[in-house]
């Protein structure tokens, strides 16, 4: 049986690995494709108005909008760090806010490994953090996400 | 700046059209929340209702929470049981520190099914003062 360090070497999970430079403009069609499906109620995510009576550009990105995978695609994530999605669950995340993210922005930012460990026991995993550090057209850093993916089992 | 937390959240009930809908809006294809054979090989008694379901549920109660959402600096959430088709979370908060309209406020949100089991932990710091020398374009 081959031992779990040599498997994570393999993929790549050195401490450091990154996804290559990725951009993507905030959709206002996305906003409001977001908007219906969690159902949300604040204005300043689908009516511009609203959002420039309280000082914004345009509509805003709702907070949990963006994620690592709204810039980088998830092929390429999903590659880059040899994760196997079926036996993959997200942990957790972690968002600094730097600057509102308005509907027209374009965001750009990689995704780096941070850490990557195994947890022996009962449900045994790989644990992987990331970081992504997001700045906008005007090279302004607006939102640093870090998150968390288990990969389960051997 | 709110004094105290939203009101305790019922959200709705979670159907297959919403985790499809949040497929679509994110731009996650997962099979893990689309396909049930997917999901049965994987070990999973059904498709997982995708993480940034509860990720924007809470989001907005932050964002109640604070009024506006710059004024949330820093937040994050830990998923710590999968949820599934036709569960209903129930959101909690709880202010820890600071107070109405202060800097370096600090709060968590507790995600629980209707079962009582807690399927998210959010933590929050609010900073009120962020959104005060915004001005409109």
């Amino acid at each position: 049986m081959v031992g779990r360090a040599p498997i994570v070497a393999e993929l790549n999970r050195e401490v450091g690995a990154a996804t290559d430079l990725f951009s993507r403009t905030i959709e206002r069609v996305k906003l409001i494709e977001y908007k219906q499906a969690l159902k949300l109620h604040n204005p300043i995510h689908f009516d511009a108005a609203a959002a420039r009576a309280l000082g914004y550009r345009d509509v805003v990105a709702p907070l949990g909008f963006v994620i690592s995978f709204t810039v980088i695609p998830r092929e390429v994530k999903l590659s880059t760090f040899g994760i196997d999605e079926k036996r993959s669950l997200a942990g957790g995340m972690a968002f600094e806010t730097l600057q509102p993210i308005c509907a027209g922005d374009t965001l750009t930012g990689r995704c780096v490994l941070k850490g990557a460990r195994h947890k022996d026991g009962k449900r045994p995993m790989t644990i992987l953090r990331f970081e992504t550090r997001f700045t906008n057209q005007l090279e302004e850093p607006v939102l640093v996400v870090s998150d968390t993916t288990l990969e389960m089992g051997s | 700046l709110r004094n105290t937390p939203p009101p305790t959240r019922e959200c709705p009930i979670i159907t297959r059209v919403d985790i499809a809908w949040v497929c679509v809006a994110t731009d996650d294809p997962s099979p893990l929340h689309l396909d049930d054979a997917y999901a049965h090989e994987a070990g999973h008694p059904s498709v997982i209702v995708p993480g940034t379901l509860l990720l924007g549920w809470v989001g907005q109660f932050l964002e109640d929470w604070a009024g506006d959402p710059g004024n949330v600096e820093s937040w994050d959430i830990r998923f710590q049981s999968p949820i599934w088709p036709g569960e209903q979370v129930t959101l909690v908060g709880e202010l820890l520190e600071g107070a109405n309209g202060a800097d370096d406020t600090v709060g968590v949100v507790r995600a629980t099914t209707r079962d009582g089991r807690e399927v998210g932990l959010a933590n929050v710091r609010f900073c009120a003062s962020r959104s005060e020398g915004r001005v409109a374009p």
